[in-house]
């Protein structure tokens, strides 16, 4: 699954004039104002800003763990800008893999169970099989039965890694991955993120550390709320 | 299906890692549950055993006898002949028999021995009570004035010694000879009327009342067709005794289904008193239930976070917290009916036991219904709202808690 090209093709994401405004008591704060743009499958997109710059709002955006004010969002062919909570659970089970910067496995639970867990909820009969498929192909075959305090920081980040491409996502979602790691083991996972994006999978991180977003081979940057620069290198 | 099977899996790992705390929690259920079924049990074997004090005694058939107080005693005494009458003025009656109950002596191996005699007609009457050995009247003794009669197991020892067979033997009263034709069984208890209570207890065909010397009766004995009739034809009998003593004659109407009945009916309103306070520790379970799972959802927040964000919609979430109040009171609710009913025996082997002289067990099936609904009910109650607010947790915030 991690070499594998994914068979998905064209836009996976279209974004259009999307803003979303928090509101605090009677005021309202506008994290995004109007974000426009597109990712084609197999693309590697490094979404860049300052703190407050909506990078984190556009993130959950994109991660369907939050609705858009007004805007258009379209994931893999779906306009998940008007789903309900149920709708967007799904999307987010079917076409989404997370991986977030404090790895946020189940501490009790082993690594294979962590990885198993969307199938779980997908109602998977043979998710162990699978979890321990995709645990070997990112190097942990020998850790399976490993509780995430028994692992390191990066063995930690792959298991999550496993965990999001466990159900074969339309979409990786990294909001700083290598925020908790130390150089060498940002690198590991670097590599990592390479080799998958080399297989097809399309991927989305957020950073704001231009040494990892180098490795993207695009890179979007928020201010204010707006794109203030899109380019491929 | 599968899901909550898995569900059920998580929900058990969760209770087993989490076992001190998963006891305290369950403390109260098992304590509320305990507490019913002990009740519950108690009740239901008191309420048995004190109906089996009185199952000698046929609930078909009423005694009548004279008031204690009344304007002209001497005029209401029931006389041997009454019964007859009182028959042809109530034909509904099955039978309608002069009992009598005296003491009489007579001698055993040289010393004299008191016997308590009764009455009784063919077949089974009033004392219902199994024989060992033998039979009971057959019509013929008693149409024929036979001289027979029916011991009662201590009277058996007391007259020919213990387990020897005495049918056949003849027991002295009044100056003539009644042959034993059948032994009682030792009766199960003592008997609220006494009249076996281990007694020496002899009884004869009620047609030899006048040939012990006997006119006026201690009661008539009215037997009706089932428990359902005894009453309207004890008062019929009540009626025709009055059509022939006159309307000053007072008598009354004794019989073990109205006492049953209201046994029976003392028994439950006590036992449901006291089962309701006991449902209310119960209730207090489910509040401690419903406190530590809502601090279970603050503190795993991020677990719900981390559900949510991969997949797990708000029934999933739902589901999970349920299936774990449900699971620590199923197991509460198990623990407190063993206890329960542990708890039960020892009361009714200890106090119920000496108070009514027997051991009757209590039903299991209605108590385990009990048991399990309340629990499960509980836990739907009380874990329904913690697993709600669970389900409806922004996963943002959720993933932002430390």
């Amino acid at each position: 699954m991690v070499e594998a090209t994914s068979t998905r093709s064209g836009r996976v994401i279209e974004i259009e004039q999307m803003t979303k405004t928090y509101s605090i008591g009677d005021i309202k704060v506008p994290a995004l104002r109007g974000v426009s743009f597109s990712i084609d499958a197999g693309e590697y997109v490094a979404i860049m800003g300052p703190s407050g710059s909506g990078k984190s709002t556009l993130m959950n955006l994109i991660g369907c763990l939050d609705k858009p004010t007004t805007g258009l969002y379209r994931l893999d062919g779906v306009d998940v800008s008007a789903l309900d909570d149920a709708d967007l659970a799904k999307i987010r089970l079917q076409k989404l893999g997370f991986i977030f910067q404090g790895f946020n496995l189940l501490a009790r639970t082993s690594a294979v169970r962590n990885v198993a867990l969307p199938l779980f909820y997908a109602g998977d009969p043979a998710r162990e099989a699978k979890a321990t498929e995709v645990l070997k192909q990112v190097g942990l075959g020998d850790r399976l039965e490993h509780k995430p305090q028994e692992l390191s920081g990066g063995q930690q980040q792959r298991v999550a890694i496993a965990r999001a491409l466990v159900n074969n996502p339309a979409v990786l979602l990294a909001d700083e991955p290598t925020g908790n790691l130390d150089s060498t083991t940002a690198e590991e996972i670097m590599g990592l993120f390479g080799r998958l994006n080399d297989g097809g999978r399309t991927i989305i991180m957020v950073t704001h550390d231009d040494d990892i977003a180098r490795h993207a081979k695009r890179i979007i940057k928020l201010r204010d709320g707006l794109v203030v620069e899109d380019t491929a290198r | 299906m599968n899901k909550i099977l898995e569900f059920f899996a998580e929900a058990v790992e969760f209770v087993w890692n989490n076992r001190t705390r998963s006891l305290l929690t369950m403390l109260g259920i098992i304590i509320g549950v305990g507490a019913v079924i002990a009740i519950l049990a108690v009740g239901d074997s008191t309420t048995k055993s004190v109906q089996n004090l009185l199952s000698p005694y046929s609930q078909s058939s009423a005694l009548i006898v004279p008031k204690q107080q009344q304007p002209d005693p001497q005029n209401a005494a029931i006389r041997y002949q009454d019964a007859r009458r009182v028959k042809l003025l109530v034909p509904d009656a099955v039978d309608v028999q002069p009992v009598l109950a005296i003491q009489m002596e007579t001698r055993v191996r040289h010393t004299d021995e008191t016997l308590q005699v009764f009455t009784t007609g063919a077949g089974i009457g009033f004392d219902t009570t199994p024989l060992a050995e033998g039979r009971r009247f057959t019509p013929d003794d008693v149409a024929a004035h036979h001289r027979v009669c029916i011991l009662s197991d201590t009277a058996r020892s007391k007259l020919f010694g213990d387990g020897v067979p005495a049918v056949g033997r003849a027991v002295r009263l009044n100056g003539s000879y009644y042959v034993v034709v059948g032994v009682q069984k030792k009766p199960q208890s003592t008997g609220l009327l006494q009249t076996n209570s281990g007694q020496v207890t002899v009884l004869v065909p009620y047609t030899l009342i006048p040939e012990l010397g006997y006119t006026y009766v201690f009661a008539l004995s009215v037997i009706a067709n089932g428990p359902g009739d005894v009453t309207r034809i004890g008062n019929a009998a009540i009626a025709a005794l009055q059509k022939i003593h006159g309307q000053r004659a007072q008598y009354e109407e004794r019989d073990i289904k109205t006492l049953n009945d209201g046994i029976s009916k003392v028994f439950t309103v006590l036992t449901g008193v006291i089962g309701i306070v006991a449902g209310i520790s119960l209730l207090v379970g489910g509040v401690g239930i419903m406190n530590i799972m809502l601090v279970s959802v603050t503190e795993r927040t991020r677990e719900i976070g981390i559900r949510k964000a991969i997949g797990a919609s708000r029934s999933d979430i739902l589901g999970q917290f349920l299936t774990e109040a449900l699971l620590l009171c199923a197991i509460g609710g198990t623990i407190g009916l063993i206890g329960g009913v542990l708890l039960a025996e020892l009361v009714i082997h200890t106090f119920i036991a000496q108070l009514t002289g027997t051991v009757v067990s209590f039903s299991w099936l209605p108590i385990i219904a009990v048991s399990l609904t309340f629990s499960v009910g509980v836990g739907v109650i009380f874990g329904i709202y913690p697993a709600v607010r669970a389900s409806y947790l922004n996963p943002i915030e959720c993933l932002r808690y430390e």
